[in-house]
């Protein structure tokens, strides 16, 4: 029930305004996410999509912006893992596709800036390259919010209470374009600059915050059994995952 | 639950949803052999909950929304619009290559497709309709006038309610007549410190919290809720309304329930020489094998647009157009609620609150536009509308939002953010001819013609939605918030706030006094066919701005009295 749950981003929904007769791609779901769950859980886990490289690249990208403290960061939490999963069972091709270019594009910049490849630079480098980056990767809110609308807090807020409420079965929808977000081209091409980063954050967060580790070391899931709706939040202390 | 190969019985209910459950509990309570037919797969309570209690991480994908632009959404492209439709509840949605249907403009049909039908998914929020509504269509002169008022179910309503468990607070509203409660669930600190704000500044408006299905002390053999939080997954300890959980029990405890599960009905059956149907025809979904079953009363209770498909499908030299259609009103006047228009705000000054649990309700605003009297009187457009939200303190997902990486950042994510509450209308939409479901010429997989839907929003609708945004923002400005937004995901001719995404589908067959203005009649009963019931949201002559579903069990078990009584006077 957290906001930021979800992982997908608002898209242009295509129409399709008769579903008889297409291509009926066979459901993958059950038998082929159950088996890659396995896989990513097993001790000898083979990535589906990353190559080894770019599984330890992702891992160390991913510590750099949830590190270890003194509870566990996102490499101990499985976050390489999950975006792997992502990857593999969730994006389709394009969505893939440009995941994996944003991330070649992080070793040419590196190379660039640092005359190293990342995974040689010292850790101190690597921070320094990605706190640039991350500073150039938020445009304003509303250009954010302009080109992403769902990736914007504001949306995922609406979302996080909508789905809170509970009231209905559709109440909630994330992914949605919002009337009011529509258009915007130049915002789009703003947008998109910072899009890998952006996108790797959110991957990296919500990998770690519904993993085990985040959710029950750093932070605790809400619990089931009473509910109380109102109770100092020092008795608590934290937020819950 | 036996497969028998009997093909006679007392009573078909064709069905297991929210009103199929209640016929078959109330048909056989009363002692009517009953068979109960669902066109989906068999769902045992409890065993095939298979995502219940399921943690975040063990779940490959953490629980995403399956949207049409991802992997696994390749068969629904039509359930995936709804942002429930996720990696834990998939199994709950009707696969749309198997019930396709064509839509002339956007309508978003979500179908349920098992034992149990929409009742395992629904949102259970059930709020009592008024004179207010059974009135509405009289006061302003359109459509027909409903056949029944408020005192004619309001003992049905207690009926339902002593036997489901609602809990919720009793206000005294007129327009949202007081139930038979269990203890309303509490409000958080947010949604407190708006409900003071919203009626120290309007009188007439009051927030209380949703009047919802869900037990909040043990009820009649059924434990009270857990809050674990996500209904939708199914809930083994039976502490909220579902068949499995509700009617399906005490129907099985008389021994005259039959469950047929895996059944498509393709039509009733009319027998021109007794004037009343003899039962229904019958796909098995996986052999393909056509079968009938008989019976004395056949009660439809597939969904408004499921009846509907049965109802135009049953065609006869009696009934060219359909059965219990010599009115030719069946398939007319499609409603749904519109909604996803409301506002968003920060409220300032909670940092100490917070709450633990995860309450499966959230807040409710009844109508306050148009209640009869001169103050609420609207020029811009008739009925009304009502709110759902709730409050919440932000967690890890805020990190999203703007830049911050590394220790700062983890730290910062440690403690709760921002109060935020958000409400979202939910509007009454008018019965209008022109929204309408016919048969195409094209079929399923079973033979069955498929439905084409032409149904859109009006002015009434279009104009009371500019209403509901403002009022929003007005009600969360006057209770002190800040950065207030008010959204609308209308998008004409596009998906976003399309008629059908409520869920709350009503009136292809609708009730009424003059058997050539109307399908049914008060009681339920088909003016053309004595035999012949229905019972779910087709038969609604208005739509109300509360959520249906209450009222189609109360019309059920009425109907259900009305139909067993009929039987032994020998009028059916």
């Amino acid at each position: 029930m957290s906001d930021g749950r979800d992982i997908t981003r608002r898209e242009a929904v295509t129409r399709t305004a008769m579903f008889l007769g297409g291509t009926l791609a066979a459901s993958h779901l059950s038998g082929v996410r159950g088996e890659a769950w396995l896989r990513a859980a097993a001790p000898d886990w083979r990535a589906g999509t990353l190559t080894a490289g770019q599984s330890e690249l992702v891992a160390t990208i991913a510590e750099h912006i949830i590190p270890a403290t003194d509870t566990p960061g996102a490499r101990a939490a499985g976050v390489n893992r999950f975006v792997d999963v992502i990857l593999s069972d969730y994006y389709k091709d394009d969505e893939r596709k440009k995941f994996l270019d944003g991330l070649a594009q992080l070793e040419t910049r590196s190379e660039k800036e640092l005359g190293t490849p990342f995974m040689k630079a010292t850790a101190k480098q690597q921070l320094d390259l990605l706190t640039r980056i991350d500073a150039e990767s938020y445009p304003p809110q509303r250009v954010l919010e302009k080109a992403e609308p769902m990736n914007s807090e504001r949306a995922r807020m609406r979302d996080s209470l909508a789905r809170q409420s509970s009231t209905g079965p559709t109440v909630s929808d994330p992914t949605r374009p919002s009337a009011d977000g529509g258009g915007g081209e130049a915002a789009r091409r703003e947008a998109e600059r910072g899009w890998f980063f952006r996108r790797m954050k959110e991957l990296t967060l919500l990998g770690y915050y519904t993993s085990e580790a985040g959710a029950m070391t750093e932070l605790k899931v809400n619990p089931m059994g009473v509910y109380r709706g109102d109770i100092p939040y020092r008795s608590i202390g934290h937020a819950w995952a | 639950m036996t497969m028998m190969q009997e093909t006679e019985f007392d009573a078909i209910v064709v069905g297991s949803g929210i009103s199929g459950g209640w016929a078959a509990k109330e048909l056989t309570q009363k002692g009517l052999r009953t068979l109960m037919i669902e066109r989906g797969r068999e769902v045992v309570h409890g065993k095939d909950y298979t995502m219940e209690h399921k943690t975040t991480w063990e779940l490959p994908l953490r629980n995403a929304r399956l949207s049409p632009d991802k992997q696994g959404a390749e068969d629904y492209p039509v359930q995936s619009r709804t942002g429930q439709f996720r990696e834990s509840t998939k199994q709950f949605f009707a696969r749309d290559t198997k019930h396709p249907y064509e839509e002339t403009k956007p309508f978003t049909w979500i179908q349920g497709d098992q034992v149990g039908g929409k009742s395992l998914i629904w949102g259970r929020q059930v709020y009592r309709w008024s004179d207010l509504d059974f009135e509405a269509n009289l006061r302003d002169g359109i459509a027909v006038d409903w056949p029944i008022r408020y005192k004619d179910i309001a003992p049905w309503y207690s009926y339902v309610e002593r036997h489901i468990g609602v809990s919720g607070e009793k206000l005294g509203l007129p327009q949202l007549p007081d139930g038979e409660f269990l203890p309303p669930m509490q409000m958080n600190a947010g949604e407190k410190h708006v409900k003071t704000g919203v009626e120290r500044r309007f009188k007439e408006r009051h927030v209380t919290i949703g009047r919802v299905a869900i037990l909040t002390a043990n009820h009649n053999g059924r434990a009270a809720c857990h809050y674990c939080g996500p209904c939708e997954r199914g809930c083994s300890t039976g502490s909220y309304f579902s068949t499995q959980a509700s009617t399906l029990p005490p129907a099985m405890a008389t021994g005259r329930l039959t469950v047929l599960p895996d059944s498509i009905v393709h039509s009733v059956v009319y027998d021109p020489k007794t004037h009343r149907v003899s039962g229904v025809r019958v796909v098995d979904t996986k052999t393909k094998a056509t079968r009938e079953y008989k019976a004395k009363v056949v009660f439809l209770c597939a969904s408004t647009l499921g009846s509907t498909r049965v109802l135009l499908n049953s065609k006869s030299s009696t009934f060219p157009n359909g059965i219990a259609n010599s009115s030719g009103v069946v398939g007319h006047n499609l409603m749904d609620h519109h909604f996803r228009v409301g506002a968003s705000g920060r409220i300032e000054g909670l940092a100490d609150h917070y709450y633990q649990g995860n309450r499966p309700n959230g807040i409710y605003i009844p109508r306050f536009r148009n209640l009869g009297d001169a103050a609420t009187k609207r020029t811009d457009f008739v009925r009304g509308y009502g709110y759902q939200g709730s409050a919440a303190r932000a967690s890890w997902g805020r990190g999203t939002s703007g830049p911050g990486i590394g220790v700062e950042l983890k730290r910062r994510l440690h403690d709760a953010g921002d109060w935020t509450m958000g409400i979202t209308a939910f509007g009454e939409a008018l019965p209008r001819h022109e929204n309408v479901v016919t048969l195409s010429e094209r079929s399923d997989e079973f033979g069955i013609p498929i439905l084409r839907i032409d149904c859109s929003w009006g002015p009434n609708e279009m104009a009371m939605r500019k209403d509901m945004r403002q009022s929003a923002i007005d009600m969360l400005e006057a209770a002190g918030c800040t950065n207030v937004v008010g959204n609308d995901d209308y998008k004409e001719g596009g998906l976003g706030a399309e008629p059908g995404l409520g869920i709350h589908e009503m009136g292809t067959a609708r009730m009424g006094r003059d058997p050539k203005t109307s399908a049914v009649n008060g009681f339920c009963q088909a003016h053309d066919v004595p035999n012949l019931f229905v019972t779910d949201g087709s038969v609604m002559a208005s739509a109300s701005c509360v959520n249906p579903s209450i009222t189609y069990m109360a019309l059920t078990a009425r109907a259900a009295d009305y139909a067993v009584d009929q039987l032994k006077k020998r009028n059916i």
